[in-house]
């Protein structure tokens, strides 16, 4: 079985590699293979599970195959990831000498790998199952694919179904049973290991990207960050979708983010556009990032470069998203059908009024929210202040070239803040109770992408502390690759 | 959770592979709003199997922690797995 699933494993990541591989703009060839690791992972995960999804659609609940022609499909890209002729990249400059400098900071980001791993495997260990959402509907809807057969979408159309769960995408339970699918058996690791996949993608991709767009230490002091939250990991150990959520929205940030630090290029915006998509297909929030995404992203670029500099990378970018949001919406309005949402029932333009125009409801929510956002990550009130102490050290970043990068991720999650904030302002729920059963989720969805933010505001420990200041001149990313990249 | 699985794998091969069972048990809970654990499990465990927190259903998965619980009505006792864990079959009208 470990065989399998390990061949499960690499299969869905060469998937989702080899397509970050063949879209890759030409260039720096570190920035996309460490990059491509971890958008790689996350993206293979996605598509695949729309994969399976569709595979037993077109076959009526049967799987058996569904490997065979995964890892057959997983081959090709893979050919034709390594067959593409391309001139020969550039490669970056070392950062050696920046890395070399600061061996402190490497043993730390190890250390932190090291500590997260052990405590997710602890805590997995005591809640195998995960908790309530996962047994109650991801590692269920799993389930259903793995052995429901003909009767696997019994799920989603079944009257007595599921208390509202079957409006939930499935990227999770498709990512589930395709490993489980894979080594035929339904093993209670997988659902943890997806987990762990997601929560170390996660990492992978706050470090890598801010390695690469701002320094080296910038990007090990954020992977530190992030690991030292053991309220993440935590949270990745209940087996819900929040983590995988997370990893979709700052992968979907961070490549229009790269875009602004070396130039438009259309393979990361199309990367971007399938990020984005999949987000969808992991949580109905999923959705609202789409939305907010869209907007932030026009709001930031039509400004300094007008309509058709918006429109140039909206089409590569749409290249990736529609496709995915296509199905998903297929999903949502054509198989599930009229299935109600939970923020309309019961709903009435008087009880909506009601609620915009309760001032204890603003209060309750806004106390609520900055109590989760000290706390956010677990560090017991303790982040906030860390990192204004840093901000105040380090001091601002100024530079305009990351100006669009800055803008772009702090807006989008500000604006997603601002979402979730009306969300429980016009909840039919119990205000106290949504809350509580909810908010910490929502922050946990946002938090690599707000830690993302911050050290892309933060000026790095180069530009900060004279010891390191040598290393500024020896560093390798260039803010502009050789030659504008073409489409 | 696991222990909860072996006081139900009795009555799984008692049940049909697929379709919709109902659920009655004898805790407080809300089983349509706001469902206890067993119950989750029970759906759990039991997929593809539909697990309705309504018993208005042919079978009916009864799950006591007291031994003398009452009863549905309307439904003859088919099976006791000895753990607490029932199987009902409606009554003919």
């Amino acid at each position: 079985m470990i065989f399998r699933l390990i061949a499960g494993v690499l299969a869905t990541w060469i998937v989702g590699f080899a397509i970050t591989w063949l879209v890759r703009p030409r260039g720096n060839k570190r920035i996309n293979f460490w990059l491509g690791l971890p958008v790689g992972l996350v993206s293979g995960l996605g598509l695949t599970s729309i994969f399976l999804f569709l595979w037993l659609m077109a076959r009526h609940g049967n799987g058996t195959g569904e490997p065979a022609a995964m890892a057959i499909v997983a081959i090709v890209l893979l050919a034709a990831a390594l067959g593409v002729q391309r001139r020969k990249d550039s490669q970056a400059k070392s950062s050696a000498a920046s890395v070399r400098g600061a061996k402190w900071l490497w043993a730390a980001f190890l250390l932190a790998v090291l500590i997260a791993t052990i405590s997710f495997v602890s805590l997995s260990l005591v809640s195998p199952h995960g908790r309530w959402d996962a047994w109650y509907n991801w590692n269920r809807h799993a389930r259903f694919m793995y052995v429901g057969g003909a009767h696997w979408e019994d799920v989603f159309l079944s009257p007595e179904s599921d208390l509202g769960a079957t409006t939930y995408p499935m990227l999770t339970p498709g990512a589930i049973a395709q490993l489980w699918f894979f080594s035929r058996r339904e093993s209670l690791l997988i659902p943890a290991l997806v987990s762990f996949l997601f929560a170390a993608s996660c990492a992978g991709l706050l470090t890598a990207s801010l390695f690469w767009l701002r320094s080296p230490k910038q990007g090990l002091l954020a992977g530190i960050v992030l690991l030292c939250s053991q309220e993440f990991f935590r949270q990745a150990t209940t087996q819900y979708a929040d983590v995988p959520l997370a990893c979709y929205m700052l992968a979907a940030v961070l490549l229009l983010c790269l875009c602004d630090k070396f130039g438009k290029q259309s393979g990361w915006l199309f990367l971007a556009g399938i990020s984005a998509g999949l987000a969808a297909w992991t949580k109905p929030e999923g959705l609202l990032f789409v939305a907010v995404l869209v907007f932030a992203r026009c709001v930031v670029v039509v400004m300094p470069r007008g309509i058709k500099g918006w429109i140039a990378e909206a089409v590569p970018f749409a290249a990736g998203l529609l496709p995915i949001l296509a199905f998903v919406l297929y999903f949502k309005f054509g198989m599930i059908g009229s299935q109600s949402y939970y923020m309309f029932e019961g709903q009435t333009a008087g009880t909506m009024m009601s609620r915009i125009f309760s001032l204890h409801r603003y209060v309750t929510i806004t106390k609520a929210f900055v109590r989760e956002i000290l706390k956010a990550g677990g560090w017991h009130y303790m982040l906030p202040p860390i990192l204004l102490i840093y901000l105040l050290v380090a001091g601002v970043n100024r530079s305009q070239k990351d100006r669009l990068a800055i803008y772009t991720s702090g807006l989008t999650t500000l604006l997603m803040t601002a979402c979730y904030f009306v969300v429980y302002v016009m909840t039919p729920l119990d205000l106290e109770t949504h809350l509580q059963q909810s908010l910490d989720r929502l922050v946990i969805q946002l938090l690599p992408l707000g830690i993302f933010t911050f050290f892309l505001l933060a000026r790095t420990l180069e530009e900060t502390v004279p010891e390191y200041k040598a290393d500024l001149s020896a560093e390798a990313p260039p803010s502009r690759v050789q030659g504008q990249i073409k489409a | 959770m696991t222990l909860f699985e072996k006081r139900i794998e009795g009555i799984r091969q008692d049940l049909p592979p697929v379709g919709i069972v109902g659920y009655v048990t004898d805790s407080t809970a809300d089983l349509m709003n706001n469902p206890d654990k067993e119950f989750m499990w029970t759906r759990y465990y039991l997929a593809p199997l539909m697990v309705s927190g309504n018993p208005d259903q042919t079978l009916l998965i009864g799950n006591f922690h007291e031994a003398n619980a009452p009863r549905p009505p309307g439904f003859i006792l088919m099976r006791d797995y000895g753990n607490g864990i029932l199987l009902f079959r409606r009554a003919s009208r």
